[in-house]
């Protein structure tokens, strides 16, 4: 065990037997401070906090009870062992009681010392690591109270006020006879803010329905391939619009697949989508349909020629409210190069691929474009047509 | 002495930090074109004044949701 990292204080009136502890327990690599007398201890322990303190109990002007005593009183978290001599094994009994973690007998023997010391590292580290967890546990409940209360925010009190909003500014454009270039103008920020908003709040909807999605889905068997030429007809308009070319293939007309319809179009589109928002005129977007039937699996491949994502990205890009780019700094339609979003399209393509029992992975070069693979289980029978 | 326990990057609060301040300065945006839009529009009749007082009503309804609540919650840290 390495205790390089453990600061150690050592209290003891004979000089001698002092340099000895300290040799000893410098041995162990310890980082060591010394005391002659309790006092002399408890105002280094003034300055600065120690992991362990070893104490005599019979010291001339404060003995190791009371040192313990007031040690503890200071930060309950260091951990006091006392020396003893075997005529006072009662005190050390009472030390014990006191907090003391445990007690050394004299004349100490180096490996019992070794084993006392080892088990107190052991613990104070356990201490510690409960108190991180506990920590970390804090903050997990802490952001999911924050989510929940965004979630709730935005979904159900948002979304009625900014349809008004937009509803009035409609009536109110309609209504304007003449309008000079600034009213225009200014028509015109209000029109794409309460756009950008509105489609922040529809994208935490969607957030949030696709976490209720896995525990309320009910599975269905049907034509994964069908389904998916349905979403991807659905998209090529606005491929062709964006002036980018996209294909679809299958090895096979018929893919049953048992599961959620409605999560497997929309991680479908999903994926679309954020091959369509990253990449740029001319470049070329494939999706692929391929059932491997000796492992009774179904790959589903999203490939594009877009911007591709940092190596060290790969890791977060499903997490919620994750994107590549400066959600500050880009268009607010999900569909124009760069576009907006406020990264939460792929973390629902992992929340619908899990609920599935499925696996997905992403293999991406930056400036050469990036592959998603989504493996599903597949049964081996036939949908009837 | 270091901990083994380390710091669980995602989700963190600052994302949501985040995003309700990109809420919050798009909310400022449209507040402040809305006034703009009042105050540059030319004369206007009674139903144009009922659609603007409309909408500053429900600006105000989001601006007390996303200012006030989500600042209080973040306060805790």
């Amino acid at each position: 065990m390495d205790f390089k990292d453990i600061s150690l204080l050592v209290i003891e009136d004979e000089e001698l037997v002092r340099e000895s502890y300290v040799d000893m327990f410098e041995l162990f690599g310890f980082q060591i401070d010394e005391a002659a007398n309790g006092q002399l201890g408890l105002q280094k322990l003034a300055q600065k906090d120690y992991d362990i303190v070893i104490t005599d109990l019979n010291m001339p002007v404060m003995d190791g009870l009371e040192t313990l005593k007031r040690i503890k009183k200071k930060n309950i978290q260091t951990e006091v062992i006392v020396i003893t001599g075997f005529a006072t094994i009662e005190n050390a009994i009472t030390a014990m009681k006191e907090g003391a973690f445990d007690y050394i007998t004299k004349p100490i023997s180096l490996e019992h010392a070794r084993i006392v010391l080892t088990r107190c590292v052991q613990h104070i580290e356990a201490v510690h690591e409960n108190e991180a967890l506990r920590n970390v546990n804090a903050r997990l409940r802490q952001v999911n109270e924050l989510k929940d209360k965004f979630i709730t925010i935005t979904n159900h009190e948002m979304r009625t006020p900014l349809a008004v909003i937009k509803g009035y500014m409609e009536l109110l454009d309609l209504s304007l006879e003449e309008k000079g270039a600034e009213t225009e103008e200014y028509i015109g920020i209000v029109n794409s803010t309460l756009g950008e908003l509105i489609e922040l709040v529809e994208r935490m909807h969607n957030l949030s329905e696709a976490e209720a999605a896995a525990a309320r889905f009910k599975p269905q068997t049907f034509n994964l391939v069908d389904s998916i030429i349905e979403v991807a007809a659905g998209m090529k308009l606005l491929f062709q619009k964006r002036g980018i070319h996209f294909s679809v293939y299958s090895n096979e007309k018929n893919i049953p697949f048992t599961g959620d319809k409605n999560g497997l179009r929309r991680m479908v589109r999903e994926l679309l989508q954020n091959s369509l928002k990253f990449t740029e005129k001319e470049g070329r977007v494939t999706l692929r349909i391929k059932k491997e039937r000796a492992h009774g699996k179904v790959y589903i491949k999203v490939e594009d020629t877009g911007v591709g994502i940092p190596g060290d990205q790969l890791d977060v890009i499903f997490e919620p409210f994750y994107e590549v780019q400066d959600v500050m700094h880009h268009s607010t339609s999900q569909t124009d190069f760069m576009g907006g979003g406020i990264g939460v399209g792929l973390s629902i393509v992992r929340e619908i691929v899990e609920a599935a029992r499925g696996e997905i992975a992403v293999e991406s070069t930056p400036g050469e474009g990036s592959t998603f693979t989504v493996i599903l289980p597949c049964s081996q029978e036939s949908v009837p047509a | 002495m270091s901990n083994k326990i380390q710091d669980n990057p995602l989700p963190t609060v600052e994302d949501y930090q985040k995003l309700i301040e990109d809420l919050r300065v798009r909310l400022n945006v449209l507040n402040a074109s809305v006034f703009l839009l009042e105050e540059r529009m030319p004369p206007r009749d009674m139903e144009m004044e009922n659609y603007l007082n409309k909408i500053n009503s429900e600006l105000e309804v989001i601006r007390k949701m996303i200012i006030t609540t989500p600042k209080v919650v973040f306060q805790k840290n």
